[in-house]
């Protein structure tokens, strides 16, 4: 088998996602621990979004487990956050990593093997397979049919976390460029009409753009916590030992 | 007709329709949401987590028809 292990766009934009997390994250850190009271602007903000991803995602699925993992799923949204946002700088040659589906696939596949691996060794191989491929509470007879289709909903989940991130990003990207090509041609037609006020709405397709830029930045940042958050909630399944 | 452009329509009938279903779904979601925390702010953030996650749930069903979109368009 031929594997190709050429250094692509991707992944150049791949390892600038991650050495900006890491400089974001070490720089924001040091600068917190320099002084009780956390103070700069830049400081604050690290600080803002490191608690936002503790309370809303950490805490909230795993509980009394939350604390060695707080530092997996803040990378995770980091890292996606940052990728997400490279793609909407203006330069020519970025694009954002997450819109490639390798990309994507990689880190559900981490997040699936992590949450399995924990699954397995926290929970014992017998209540692993109980919980995982088992559907406790149901009558004997459905338990063969939940063998079969309990992998499936278990392989679906990865799938649909690569699948969503991947075709968010791609889509806002394209929506993006279709309408932003579309608003320069159109304004610019629009500038050279006669009509004085047809000049004046040249503006609006402009205007247009930056609030659907706005909009997509926002999508950026929601995908990045959904993904944290989905990855969260699947490994909080293989904590409990209840359920 | 000629394949290609029954692609082209096949591809914007999935995206529409499917847009179609994720507007109905997510409309409900956050309409239920705001209602929900409208009745009852104490209970903002429990329904915030609930909302993002019903949100990435239907807007992924969405998004497995804009992929079979971009698969018939960009065959």
């Amino acid at each position: 088998m031929h594997v190709d292990l050429n250094i692509t766009q991707a992944v150049k934009m791949v390892w600038l996602a991650a050495a900006l997390t890491l400089l974001v994250l070490v720089v924001g850190t040091r600068l917190i621990a320099r002084s009780v009271v956390t103070t700069g602007r830049f400081a604050i903000l690290v600080e803002t979004m490191v608690d936002f991803v503790r309370t809303n995602i950490v805490e909230e699925f795993l509980g009394e487990h939350a604390k060695p993992w707080l530092g997996f799923f803040a990378s995770i949204f980091f890292f996606i956050l940052f990728a997400n946002l490279l793609g909407k700088l203006p330069i020519p040659t970025f694009e954002s990593p997450t819109s490639n589906i390798n990309v994507t696939g990689a880190m559900a596949i981490m997040v699936f093997i992590v949450a399995q691996a924990v699954g397995l060794v926290k929970l014992g191989p017998l209540a692993y397979f109980k919980k995982k491929f088992l559907l406790p509470g149901a009558p004997w007879w459905i338990q063969p049919l939940a063998i079969i289709i309990m992998p499936l909903v278990l392989l679906a989940e990865p799938f649909s976390l690569a699948v969503r991130l991947f075709a968010n990003i791609l889509a806002s990207h394209m929506v993006l460029v279709t309408f932003a090509t579309a608003q320069v041609v159109g304004g610019i037609w629009l500038l050279h009409h006669p009509n004085i006020f047809a000049r004046a709405a040249s503006t609006l397709p402009f205007a247009l753009s930056v609030v659907l830029l706005m909009f997509f930045i926002f999508m950026a940042l929601i995908q990045a916590f959904i993904f944290a958050l989905l990855s969260a909630l699947y490994l909080s399944e293989s904590l409990e030992e209840h359920h | 007709m000629d394949p290609k452009a029954l692609a082209w329509l096949g591809g914007g009938l999935a995206i529409g329709i499917a847009a179609l279903g994720g507007a109905i779904g997510i409309g409900n979601i956050f309409g239920r949401a705001i209602e929900s925390a409208a009745r009852q702010p104490e209970a903002l953030p429990l329904v915030q987590r609930l909302m993002f996650i019903g949100f990435a749930l239907v807007e992924a069903q969405v998004l497995y028809a804009l992929l079979v979109a971009f698969l018939l368009v960009f065959r």
